[in-house]
């Protein structure tokens, strides 16, 4: 007879037990991640438009003439149309509202394929061009567009010719313009965020843009990607705001307004 | 992705390292007692069971000798195991008779067996009270000590918004969630245990005068 009160032989040991539990432990724990990574799939749904595609033709700098319009040809739907068309405007030139500073809007991808499908009918049009050197015109047009884009880059944002009309060139050079770099040493200025609070800065992006009028009121912000953290997207929404108004376009500017791309991360503000 | 789709690990990730021992400190209670909860009603149940289906054969069974053969079948039973103690030592005194009184000597036997199963019984349900009375409390601890880490944050940002409040609350609130995870079970199971363990005890202490009365009846 057992006197110690061991155990019968069918009777399963504690370590058995012990790693039993451990095992049911480890599986829900795993069963957190899972259900952790599969609603972060299911419902990421990015409304990201990079800040950088707003750029016309630069990638430093994030920013887009509205107060211009876009001269270009009409589709190959309306051939006999000899005068080229004005694109129609982007959304983003739409009426300035009143107050200084809007709330933030879902970006609309409307945008980026109006830009688009503005590039695609400058250049058909310009391939449509009776004139034999219609081709060459477009090449000139393009190179002399990059050669503004990079001469003018310290400077105001240039007017690319093409074909003759105003082009749509943005050619602001990012961090080079003096007048934006100094727009991001205000943001940062004001900008009141301790990176101590974020332990973990995977993911920690705020891509946004700003439009910007021309007496310096910041007219609207647009949050393009938010960050998990609602403290930074909040941090950076009271700079922006706190930075309202900036200073006035430089006279070189000459349009009513500008919209200013920012990535503002934990260690800083990038253009 | 917006913060109501920061889960639980995110949190983990960002917590303190306090806050971290915590929750590890409280894992190996919730192991622990997961694994005492199911080794002990394994343990617990077998012996009821056992135990009830030799009272049905000691009751319709006059023969200590056939009581004692049947018993052989029921190992993880309280009460067979006590009766088993009870029959080896009426037979030791049969064979050698002492000065002490052969009822008091197989009573002596049968209290020790008794005591011997009590005490297997219990092993380890105490564990279940510790971790069902102070879990919660480390977990608190936890808490605490997350939410003044929090507050040190919101003094050097100078900012007491929700956003900035709201995480770090968050995060050390995870700690007495995880606490409250490992002592519910743990209290749940201790009250069963100890009720079934009671249930058990009555049984030995009723019946152990029974098993002698039948074993010095069948002395030879």
């Amino acid at each position: 007879m057992r006197k110690n009160g061991a155990p019968g032989g069918s009777e399963k040991t504690f370590s058995f037990w012990l790693s039993v539990a451990a095992g049911l432990h480890v599986a829900v724990i795993l069963g957190l991640v899972a259900q952790q990574s599969f609603d972060s799939v299911q419902n990421f749904k990015p409304r990201v438009v990079s800040v950088s595609l707003l750029s016309l033709p630069g990638s430093g700098g994030s920013s887009e003439k509205v107060g211009k319009q876009v001269p270009a040809p009409q589709t190959a739907a309306a051939k006999k149309v000899s005068a080229p068309a004005p694109a129609p405007k982007p959304t983003a030139a739409k009426k300035v509202p009143a107050e200084p500073v809007s709330k933030p809007e879902p970006v609309k991808p409307k945008k980026e394929d109006a830009l688009r499908s503005a590039l695609d009918r400058l250049k058909k049009g310009v391939e449509q061009k009776k004139s034999p050197s219609g081709a060459d015109n477009l090449n000139k047009a393009l190179s002399r567009l990059k050669a503004g884009m990079e001469t003018s880059a310290s400077g105001a944002g240039g007017e690319a010719a093409g074909t003759g009309t105003k082009g749509a060139g943005s050619g602001t050079g990012g961090s080079a313009d003096p007048y934006k770099a100094s727009v991001a040493g205000i943001i940062q200025e004001n900008w009141e965020f301790s990176g101590s609070l974020l332990r973990n800065t995977r993911g920690m992006e705020v891509f946004v843009r700003i439009r910007v009028q021309a007496n310096g009121t910041i007219a609207q912000i647009v949050f393009d990607q938010r960050s998990p953290s609602e403290y930074l997207n909040n941090s950076v929404k009271r700079a922006l705001e706190k930075s309202s108004p900036l200073p006035p376009f430089p006279p070189e500017y000459g349009s009513t307004q500008e919209w200013i791309g920012f990535v503002f991360t934990p260690s800083g503000i990038e253009q | 992705m917006s913060d109501s789709q920061i889960g639980i690990i995110d949190m983990l990730f960002q917590a303190g390292p306090v806050v971290l021992f915590v929750l590890v400190v409280l894992l190996l209670f919730s192991v622990l007692s997961w694994a005492i909860i199911l080794y002990k009603y394994g343990s617990v149940h077998r012996s009821m069971k056992e135990s009830k289906e030799f009272l049905d054969f000691f009751f319709e069974s006059g023969s200590a000798d056939r009581i004692f053969s049947e018993s052989e079948k029921f190992r993880n039973g309280s009460l067979p195991k006590v009766f088993r103690a009870a029959y080896i030592e009426n037979r030791a005194v049969a064979a050698a008779p002492g000065p002490i009184d052969d009822r008091l000597r197989i009573a002596r036997a049968v209290k020790r067996e008794a005591n011997l199963e009590e005490k297997r019984l219990s092993s380890l349900v105490p564990f279940l009270a510790t971790v069902g009375n102070t879990a919660p409390f480390i977990g608190l601890f936890g808490t605490v000590w997350g939410i003044m880490s929090a507050f040190q944050n919101i003094g050097l940002v100078q900012s007491a918004s929700l956003a900035v409040v709201a995480p770090g609350i968050s995060e050390a609130l995870v700690a007495t969630a995880a606490g409250l995870a490992a002592a519910i079970p743990a209290v749940m199971a201790y009250n069963y245990f100890s009720q079934q363990i009671g249930i058990i005890e009555r049984d030995l202490e009723e019946f152990a005068p029974e098993f002698v009365t039948v074993c010095l009846h069948n002395q030879p």
